[in-house]
């Protein structure tokens, strides 16, 4: 993966499956490696690609992909908290991190935040939610008929799902098209969307003590806002900023996702809990 | 013009006119910074203008095809949106007209001298102030801030008996209205940001127009538009629809810079987008090879346009690549012998910029001047204060350019450091600011490691961000705008205090 000039790629053993790492490397003020947690359909470079090279500018990042392609097992949230255990302990042995998780990714985090106290220096969790409601097991059912059937529609059910209705509008037809036409189906997803079907973090979330920046898309069809108000509401630290886009606010609005991390993870506590961070005056 | 704009006089020649804050220049900058002091209820401020007229930028630069090329809700201020904006990319005229309603509506009228040129500006040490001289009188003033711009004295190419053109010669952003073009064989000088506004235009009035072209530039698509008039009625009436089009167009802006950070995958996406508008364009493929830029795409500001290319596809256009030997009578004779006879040469090869004029007419402590200072390559401590230089503020100095996002988001950054270090002075009457060079040079190193491992300082980049004299990127910010932000904005006394310079 050409994410970054000079990414070293490695493997991590994780349940018996290898992880695949993209580790920015050395960090000339030593400070905390960040890991990022791409969401379901995604991998590393397809949530990350611009998000990564900002944070690489700044600091060591570590990006990993699930890896599971080819399984049948069904997918369980333990084991993708384990692959975060094990590219934690890669990335800072017996020591601590800062986790970005984006949509499922979001989910892992909190999860692997809640269980593992101690290693877990901040959290940022962007476009995630708690518990699966009946809007969102509603929208992943109507994409499994579609791609059971085989359906032409399942490209722009994704699009119109995935992309906020002002970007959509600001874009020429034949690109939205084309967005359209490019939107396949990303690796493992079926196993993804039967977990994403069932995820339930609302006893959980409560126990995430490290400082938390929960980020919410106002545009959000997949996980609607509410759901990461109610993330900001279950944990103790948290503070909430809003980001006018879609869930797709990794292609949306990366460099306004880059600043809401920057200026968090320099300064967690700069922000008392409960904070709702105001929007930059541009 | 109206009489509003007419020059007023501060009594007789030959008195000093003392007030608490001189800013020099009428552009974004001095009008912005101005507003803000107004509407704080300041009325102890002069702005020195050397032209008749407010704009800076917007009023200097009114050649054929004049437009912003960051979109008009973004590139202006934020404390003055404007519902009315006819374009996404508006036109000069109209941007030099929300300036003029700003002096007006916001009272600075008064304030303004026009016809003023700075020519001299010294820290007097011993009463703590600054002695300023100028073509209309002289001043003093406790605070001294410099808002005379950074692209705002046209530099012309240095080519022998090109003064003694025996035609018309004039430079973009000093266009000579009184030269007829139309049948004219003319010539323009450059490939810049403005060129590609100017030969579009000229193209269609010149019997023959020769394009010199010494480096070909990436030019992107430019999605212009007029607004509707629901969707101006819908930004007065919505005002935050008008907000987070700005939002949506500032973040859009920043995330571009990513393709600048060398990279190789982002900027061969972004660069494949000029190539293939410029294949789209440009018919003869002789003609398409010499339009295909050689440097770096990211190294220099990224430019757009849907009319420059097709230009080229004219019976009346040439390109001349080859280098100008000399300038003899109405002939410019190239490095490869071929001759082109013009009427007309226009010089549209940007500005003064990693040597700034103003510089040289500003004296600190022990009479030093700016310009002595910054011989290395010009520094400053949150890009607006140089150490020795006691309670002088520079916009628009180092490294306040940026190649991807819009200017006026940088200098409304500026003016919050400066309104923190006068509302601090106004509580303390006599503190005097001067930055410790300690706080300058970590402040500089820290900006400067950012440049490394960027386009900007790869092989093979010239641009204007860089000092030729040294290498250094010192008009450039190397980083998001965002940041230079969160950086710069807020003053903080410490640094200033450091070397007990208070009274
Ligand atoms: C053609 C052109 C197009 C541009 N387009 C864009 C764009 O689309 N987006 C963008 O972000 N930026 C753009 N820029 C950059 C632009 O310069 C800035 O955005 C902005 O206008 C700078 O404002 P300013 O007030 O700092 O300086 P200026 O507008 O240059 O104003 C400086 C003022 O100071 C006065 N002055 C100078 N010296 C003296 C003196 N000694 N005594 C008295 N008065 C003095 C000048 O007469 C002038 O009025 C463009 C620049 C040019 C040249």
């Amino acid at each position: 993966m050409s994410i970054y000039p000079g990414v070293v790629e490695a493997f991590v053993s994780v349940d018996g499956v290898n992880v695949p790492v993209y580790d920015s490397g050395h960090d000339a003020q030593a400070r905390r490696p960040l890991v990022l947690v791409h969401g379901s359909g995604g991998t590393a470079e397809k949530h990350f690609g611009l998000l990564f090279p900002m944070l690489a500018a700044r600091r060591r990042v570590i990006a990993f992909d699930y890896g599971e392609e080819g399984r049948e097992d069904p997918l369980t949230l333990d084991h993708l908290v384990n692959k975060l255990a094990g590219v934690t302990e890669y990335s800072s042995p017996g020591g601590q991190v800062d986790v970005v998780g984006y949509s499922l990714g979001a989910v892992i985090a909190t999860a692997y935040a809640a269980r593992n106290r101690d290693r877990v220096a901040s959290l940022v969790a962007i476009a995630g939610w708690i518990a699966t409601d009946p809007q969102q097991r509603l929208r992943n059912e109507l994409y499994r008929t579609l791609q059971e059937s085989g359906s032409e529609a399942l490209g722009s059910f994704q699009v119109l799902m995935a992309f906020g209705t002002a970007y959509l509008a600001g874009k020429p037809w034949a690109e939205v098209q084309a967005m359209a036409d490019a939107s396949r189906p990303g690796p493992d997803r079926a196993r993804q969307m039967l977990l994403n079907s069932s995820i339930d973090l609302t006893g959980e979330a409560e126990k995430v003590e490290a400082p938390t920046l929960v980020v919410g898309c106002t545009d959000d069809q997949i996980a609607p806002i509410r759901q990461s108000r109610l993330l900001f509401g279950a944990i103790h630290d948290a503070r909430f900023a809003e980001v006018k886009a879609g869930h797709a606010v990794m292609s949306e609005r990366p460099a306004e996702i880059f600043q809401l991390i920057d200026s968090f993870t320099q300064a967690p506590d700069e922000t008392a809990p409960g904070t709702r961070l105001p929007h930059l005056i541009i | 013009m109206s009489d509003e704009f007419q020059a007023t006089d501060d009594g007789a020649i030959g008195s000093t006119t003392d007030v608490a804050i001189i800013i020099v220049g009428t552009g974004f900058s001095g009008l912005g910074l101005g507003t803000k002091l107004a509407r704080a209820g300041e009325r102890s401020f002069l702005l020195l203008e050397r032209a008749d007229d407010v704009g800076g930028t917007w009023r200097d630069n009114d050649y054929p095809g004049a437009a912003c090329d960051v979109s008009s809700h973004l590139y202006s201020l934020s404390f003055r949106p404007n519902p009315d904006w006819t374009h996404v990319y508006s036109p000069q005229a109209e941007i030099h007209e929300y300036l003029r309603e700003t002096a007006r509506e916001e009272g600075l009228l008064p304030h303004i001298r026009f016809g003023c040129e700075v020519v001299g500006a010294e820290w007097d040490e011993v009463a703590n102030l600054w002695r300023v001289s100028t073509s209309r009188g002289s001043f003093t003033s406790r605070v001294l801030v410099t808002a005379a711009g950074h692209l705002s004295d046209p530099k012309y190419p240095n080519i022998p008996g090109l003064d003694s053109f025996e035609g018309h010669l004039f430079h973009s952003a000093g266009w000579n209205h009184d030269v007829a073009l139309e049948n004219q064989r003319i010539g323009v000088i450059g490939t810049g940001a403005s060129s590609i506004q100017i030969i579009p235009e000229v193209a269609e009035v010149a019997s023959h127009l020769t394009v010199f072209q010494r480096s070909a530039p990436y030019v992107r698509p430019r999605p212009n538009r007029q607004y509707t008039a629901a969707e101006k009625r819908m930004f007065r009436r919505v005002p935050e629809s008008l907000q987070e089009l700005r939002a949506e167009m500032f973040w859009n802006n920043e995330a571009r810079l990513v393709e600048r950070q060398a990279l190789p995958a982002l900027l061969e996406a972004a660069a494949a987008v000029a190539h293939k508008h410029r294949e789209a364009q440009v018919i003869d493929p002789e003609i398409r090879e010499k339009l295909k830029p050689n440097f770096v795409y990211g190294c220099k500001r990224g430019l757009r346009s849907d009319d420059y290319y097709p230009t080229f596809n004219r019976e009346n256009v040439t390109l001349e690549c080859a280098g100008i030997d000399r300038v003899e009578g109405k002939q410019v004779i190239m490095t490869s012998g071929d001759v082109h006879e013009l009427d007309v040469i226009i010089a549209s090869t940007g500005f003064e910029t990693t040597d700034l004029p103003i510089s040289y007419i500003i004296r600190g402590r022990q009479g030093r001047s700016l310009a002595d200072a910054w011989s290395g390559g010009m520094q400053a401590y949150a890009t607006l204060a140089v150490s020795g230089f006691p309670n002088l503020f520079i916009m628009g100095g180092p490294n306040t350019g940026l190649g991807h996002n819009s200017a006026i988001y940088v200098i409304e950054s500026q003016i919050d450091h400066i309104l923190g270090a006068l509302q601090f002075m106004a509580q303390r009457p006599d503190a005097v600011l001067e930055v410790s060079a300690e706080a300058e040079n970590s402040y500089v190193e820290g900006v400067e490691s950012r440049g490394e491992g960027t386009v900007w300082l790869s092989e093979g980049c010239q641009t204007w961000y860089v000092d030729p004299r040294n290498g250094r990127l010192t008009s450039l910010w190397p980083d998001f705008a965002h940041s230079f932000r969160r950086e710069n904005a807020a003053f903080v006394p410490d640094p200033y205090l450091a070397e007990s310079t208070t009274g």
